[in-house]
């Protein structure tokens, strides 16, 4: 077997069977497996709260009483002493005593342990609609006038885009979604190339400090180790996503038919999951993962001993978060800092797709730090393979930057043909 | 056959390695001394291919060493390091496919190994569980297991015991018997002398001794003599030729100019008949180390 699939099966393997990955995996499964449940059991217990109507006019008793809904279950009563009973009883939540004179008013008397609050705002919209009707029937006005009456002004809204300076057409409903997925891709995009980051840069970082790296740098060249460990990354990265994927469909497969799931997807509109943006913005998760990768090998190829592996991970963690933050700022509205920073390598990755969503940009603008990110990605690797195989012989205790100057050195001197 | 010819290595003004050769030919154990910052390290590290040499050339076999014969090579660097977390077999299985190996072949041969070094442990157990002892050995295993042709060993028997360096200088004869050609570095003048057919000392990144044991001792004549007689220290000092004198409980131990003194010395000890002791030989590795890492300083 090549000597990258080694690398690679080992880095895979490892990692794997690891505590730490497993939790990543598995820990947002639980978390949502344990939501789920907690829905599903609140949900089953909700009962409607149980009111009395107490009218001496039947025909106003039995117009409420069919205004009863998941929230509130309306009892007819014609005696307010028969409804105290069944309250005192603890059988009913509250009474609810109409009047009709000198217009429809009422009183509510709820049980301060009522197993389900009533929320005053309904009761007051349902009386508010019959005493509409009586006033509009004593008023002797048509259905006709009586929605005139009512109609409120109209306000319409259209949202552009100024791309070459005109304006283009967008839908609203599609901006929403679009924040909430810029949102979203923002929070995935940084999580996982933070932790995947990490997970590499410990890797290198512990077998630099334990001096392994000689050993393995003297079994397979630099080059092969360094794509076998980031291949071996990657791969648990998609075995994440495929477990994800997996857990989906199971889960659209046994809750597609449930009502709260349905009611769901009937309010979010998914087309937008359709569009270019979508694979712009898959292109910059991938290579957003891989130049972190990169990055951390980087760092993590620059440790001295065991006790400085945190500090490699340290610029991915900061690299990550400023990426982070920026893109909040660009969903709180475009500006010169967001501007620059999605075309700077390692920010781009998250405010770009940001202000793609939010048409800040077009797609001419990201297709551009797309390939700034490519590029940059290539030259990086390039820079970083001769970089980590030069970073063997160094041993500093100096700081980051000063252990990178000297390791940046020995490479320019030991740039030869048989790398 | 490993063959380094005029190698040199500089790092900005300092010169780390200057013109060095030697050549170890398979079955041949070459121990490498000189004191700490002589060029050991650098030299192993450029027949690693670590560092590229300024000048000169290394070959294996007649072509430049790379990495298409890096199944063939051993190397255990000076610092030691496995994975903590990892068991016994996976790591000698891992470091053992790098070189090359196939798994199964790997794991039929584990348990010999082990009991060839008599490592105390289970195959299941995990590296941070062993003694700092069992796990020196299970990087031995892990250098030595694919049986490699050309073995680098930096310091391999520092912070071993002398039941475990015994076990060490076992592992690397049997790799010669079977004609690997074996490089390494020492400090300890006892295990070279021992174990080396060739010598080469590095001062100040030069070769200023290149040969076997025996030879370099010899090439310094017996100017050493252990002596019990009659003779007094004066009488001893008073000897032309006798450059010092150094008592050892009845004894003495005489540094000559040259070796012909010997003669004389042994006339007047046994003027009057029989001594205890007298024996002539030449300096030891370890005094020829100290008086050449001395050098250096006049």
């Amino acid at each position: 077997m090549p000597k990258f699939w080694v690398v690679f099966s080992q880095v895979y393997k490892k990692n794997l069977h690891s505590g730490s990955w497993l939790f990543l995996v598995l820990s947002p499964l639980v978390f949502a497996a344990l939501a789920g449940l907690m829905g599903y059991f609140i949900a089953q217990n909700v009962q409607p709260a149980q009111v009395a109507v107490v009218s001496s006019t039947p025909a106003l008793r039995q117009a409420i009483v069919k205004t009863s809904d998941d929230q509130v279950h309306f009892r007819g009563y014609a005696s307010a002493a028969k409804a105290n009973t069944a309250l005192n009883h603890e059988t009913l939540d509250g009474i609810l005593t109409v009047t009709t004179t000198p217009a429809i008013g009422a009183h509510y008397v709820e049980r301060s342990n009522a197993d389900q609050s009533v929320d005053t705002t309904t009761l007051t919209a349902t009386l508010s609609r019959l005493k509409l009707q009586q006033t509009a029937a004593q008023l002797h006005l048509t259905a006709g006038q009586l929605a005139a009456l009512l109609s409120p002004a109209k306000v319409t809204t259209k949202t552009v885009a100024i791309e070459n300076g005109k304006q283009v057409a967008k839908n609203d409903t599609a901006a929403a979604v679009n924040r909430g997925f810029a949102m979203v891709l923002t929070v995935f995009i940084m999580i996982i190339t933070m932790v995947y980051g990490s997970i590499l840069a410990q890797e290198i970082a512990t077998e630099k400090g334990s001096r392994i790296m000689e050993i393995l740098l003297s079994s397979v060249s630099a080059t092969t180790q360094f794509f076998g460990k980031l291949a071996g990354i990657l791969a648990l990265l998609v075995t994440q996503i495929v477990v994800y994927v997996v857990a989906g469909g199971l889960a659209w497969f046994f809750l597609r038919e449930r009502d709260f799931v349905k009611g769901l997807l009937a309010q979010v509109d998914l087309s937008v999951l359709a569009s270019p943006i979508t694979l712009i913005a898959v292109l910059f998760f991938v290579i957003g993962v891989m130049t972190y990768a990169v990055l951390a090998a980087l760092t993590g190829s620059l440790v001295s001993n065991q006790e400085q592996v945190q500090t490699a991970v340290m610029p991915i963690s900061m690299l990550g978060l400023a990426g982070y933050f920026l893109a909040m700022i660009a969903q709180s509205g475009d500006s010169l800092l967001v501007q620059v920073a999605s075309y700077v390598p390692f920010l781009n990755i998250t405010v770009m797709p940001v202000q793609l969503a939010l048409d800040h940009v077009g797609y001419g603008a990201a297709w551009t730090s797309l390939v700034i990110a490519g590029v940059f990605l290539i030259g990086f690797t390039w820079v970083v393979v001769g970089v980590y195989r030069s970073n063997v012989l160094v041993y500093s205790d100096a700081g980051f930057i000063k252990r990178l100057r000297t390791s940046l050195s020995i490479w320019q001197a030991e740039r030869h043909p048989r790398a | 056959m490993l063959e380094v010819h005029d190698l040199t290595k500089t790092f900005g003004s300092m010169t780390a390695v200057s013109h060095e050769s030697f050549t170890i030919q398979p079955g041949e154990i070459m121990g490498l001394i000189g004191q700490n910052g002589a060029g050991k390290t650098t030299t192993f590290r450029m027949l690693l291919n670590f560092l590229t040499p300024d000048s000169g050339t290394i070959m294996w076999n007649g072509q430049p060493l790379t990495a298409k014969a890096y199944d063939q090579i051993g190397y255990l660097p000076e610092e030691r390091g496995l994975y903590p977390k990892m068991r016994v077999e996976e790591q000698i299985v891992y470091f053992a496919r790098l070189r090359g190996m196939k798994t199964a072949a790997v794991k039929a041969q584990i348990p010999a190994w082990l009991d060839r070094f008599q490592v105390k442990g289970k195959r299941t157990d995990k590296i941070k569980d062993l003694s700092k002892g069992n796990q020196q050995k299970v990087q031995l295993i892990a250098t030595l297991i694919h049986m490699p042709k050309l073995v680098i060993l930096d310091e391999p028997f520092s912070g071993l015991d002398p039941v475990n360096a015994s076990l060490l200088q076992a592992g690397i004869e049997m790799l010669r018997d079977h004609g690997a050609a074996i490089i390494y570095s020492s400090h300890d003048m006892g295990n070279v002398e021992a174990i080396s057919d060739h010598l080469v000392m590095l001062r100040n990144g030069e070769v200023v001794l290149n040969g076997t044991v025996d030879a370099i001792r010899q090439s310094f004549g017996r100017t050493k003599l252990f002596l019990e007689s009659p003779l007094t220290k004066q009488q001893l000092q008073a000897t032309p030729g006798v450059v010092q004198v150094v008592a050892h409980g009845s004894g003495f131990e005489l540094t000559l100019s040259d070796p012909a003194v010997g003669k004389t010395l042994f006339a007047q000890a046994t003027a009057n008949g029989y001594i205890p002791e007298f024996r002539q030989a030449p300096p030891t590795l370890d005094e020829i180390f100290r008086m050449k890492a001395g050098a250096a300083h006049a």
